[in-house]
């Protein structure tokens, strides 16, 4: 039967016509790909394999939009595809060291009592940092960081489809889950109306609205999020199934955790819920005495993978989460600082809050 | 001994992913050509797919046929969970020498013969397909892998791949009967991508819950 109904799929579904890669241009990517894997293998000949630097999720990189949109697929259809489907998260053993594990539970304590702030969905939530994050110049084992410098964000409250701001370095970038082009958010309307020419953003993969992923979060989704902590961690590690080699499954809930409280404003019942469940998760420990990237001295919760440890910063005194710093290990050299230095609800993308 | 290709991956020797890229790249283009629609995402879906490719190289079986549907199975998981490959390899892809602006002039001919009416119909009744049912779609009719490849290719077992793409033939055919963007029937709203993203939190649910049947 498999022919016939392979054949019928086909008349009624014609493969769209095929489309090639310019010679050049095929030519270009596969040279520059064969760069990279030789790069990663002279660097795995003394090292084992670099896990990239996270940088926040909405991080601008060259194409800003697709952070926040696809974040929200990678949950939405977690379910429908394969690979990271179908966990229901096995219950790990073991946990974060007694020191880090103690100092989680306090963390959680002070952020559930903060005052739940009244939020409206067209509001923004605002947050100015500063940062600096070190790139592996054409596969150098050692990080060079760019220069401390400000950042601000604003995203939206409720629907990744509303279009938020970043300006970094001078710079104006608008965050929309639709595709940005030449500064202006492309919102071709959804299907059943597609554009010809294979300049199709109207396909259901291209956008989804709604409340953004673990990895894009908005505040909603946030606020969505179950609240007791092993099912919350459980839920983290099925979604991150099978990613994070070089770290681990552990190390890959941590990030993700790393992803919900960075550049974000967290619920308070969430946030206690994310600490306690960064408390369940082996391999977490305590960092003494660091600072941040406006030198605030603080206390950190760390988790090293093979290359790397990752840092979230917290003011000893208040608990309050100031920021982050990420280590090379072995090149002993720092690849991401920063500081925390304002974050607040604004009715619009753009405005700041009022003192 | 010669080693084989799937051993010289698993061993990430550089020229062999050059043999693959030669071998299939081609296809994987294609593939996230008609899974997105879209020529620029399509090439960066080829970097990350191959990036990707090189990651999880040390999971290829020593021993086995063709490598081309593990890296389809790659393709399609990168383009459904596209922000968390593109940030993986971030840096990589910011070395990436960025595509020249004007497209070649065999590429434009191409695009303008084809029947652009056609193409936007299939994209539209494409569209009203489950993600899970547009993967099979993608491998087993456009992409011409047998069912076992497919099968293997997005980690499901033979029987799930046949139940999709006879669910698919259903709704097809249904579709085929109420044309022109009629909507949908009411159990047919997994296919509207904005009721999927209002029900982001129900997702979330389903995705850790094995007995969802939309998936199956």
């Amino acid at each position: 039967m498999s022919r016939d109904e392979i054949s019928e799929l086909a008349s009624m579904l014609p493969a769209p016509a095929p489309r090639q890669l310019p010679a050049q241009r095929a030519q270009a990517l596969r040279e520059h790909l064969l760069t990279e894997f030789g790069n990663a293998r002279r660097t795995a000949a003394t090292a084992p394999p670099r896990r990239l630097t996270r940088r926040p999720a909405r991080r601008a990189g060259r194409r800003p939009s697709r952070a926040a949109l696809a974040g929200a697929c990678a949950v939405a259809t977690a379910a429908a595809v394969g690979a990271y489907a179908l966990v229901a998260g096995a219950g790990r053993q073991g946990g974060a060291s007694p020191a880090a594990a103690t100092l989680l539970a306090k963390i959680a304590n002070a952020a559930e009592h903060q005052p739940a702030p009244r939020v409206r969905d067209s509001d923004f939530m605002y947050i100015r940092s500063e940062v600096a994050f070190a790139t592996y110049t054409n596969g150098s084992p050692t990080p060079k960081m760019d220069k401390l410098h400000e950042r601000q964000v604003w995203l939206p409250v409720a629907n990744v489809c509303v279009t938020g701001l970043l300006i970094e370095e001078g710079q104006r970038t608008l965050l929309s889950a639709y595709p940005v082009v030449n500064g202006k958010v492309d919102r071709t309307p959804p299907s059943p109306a597609p554009a010809v020419n294979g300049k199709i953003a109207a396909s259901p993969l291209s956008v989804v609205c709604g409340k953004g992923g673990l990895n894009g979060p908005t505040y909603r989704l946030l606020q969505s999020l179950p609240t007791d902590p092993r099912t919350l961690l459980n839920l983290i590690y099925a979604d991150t199934r099978g990613e994070g080699q070089a770290v681990g499954p552990d190390g890959e809930a941590f990030t993700t955790i790393g992803d919900m409280i960075r550049e974000t404003i967290v619920p308070p019942r969430t946030a206690a819920a994310l600490y306690r469940a960064a408390a369940l998760i082996p391999g977490v420990t305590l960092v003494g005495h660091v600072t941040n990237a406006a030198g605030q001295p603080g206390i950190a919760i760390a988790f090293t993978g093979s290359q790397s440890r990752y840092e979230w910063i917290f003011d000893p005194a208040t608990l309050q989460f100031i920021g982050e710093r990420d280590y090379d290990t072995v090149a002993h050299a720092v690849t991401g600082d920063t500081a925390i230095l304002d974050e607040a609800f604004v009715a619009r993308a753009g405005q700041l809050p009022a003192r | 001994m010669e080693p084989t290709l799937r051993g010289r991956v698993r061993d990430g020797d550089p020229d062999a992913f050059g043999v693959l890229f030669d071998d299939c790249s081609r296809a994987v283009y294609n593939l996230a050509f008609r899974l997105t629609g879209n020529r620029h995402e399509a090439e960066e879906i080829v970097s990350l797919t191959f990036l990707e490719a090189w990651r999880l190289r040390t999971r290829v079986e020593p021993e086995g046929q063709s490598l081309r549907p593990w890296l389809m199975g790659i393709t399609v998981n990168v383009v459904r969970n596209f922000s968390r490959a593109a940030r993986r390899h971030q840096a990589a892809m910011a070395r990436l020498p960025e595509p020249a602006s004007a497209p070649d002039f065999a590429e434009e001919l191409a695009e303008r013969i084809d029947d652009a009416a056609r193409l936007a119909a299939v994209r539209a009744a494409f569209g009203r397909l489950r993600p899970a049912e547009q993967d099979v779609i993608a491998l087993c009719v456009w992409s011409e892998l047998d069912y076992a490849a497919a099968a293997q290719a997005l980690g499901i077992p033979v029987g799930t791949v046949r139940s999709r793409l006879s669910r698919a033939r259903v709704k097809l055919r249904r579709l085929a009967v109420e044309p022109d963007g009629a909507r949908a029937p009411a159990d047919d709203g997994a296919g509207e991508p904005d009721r999927r993203g209002e029900q982001l939190p129900d997702d979330i649910d389903t995705a850790v819950r094995p007995a969802h049947g939309g998936t199956r």
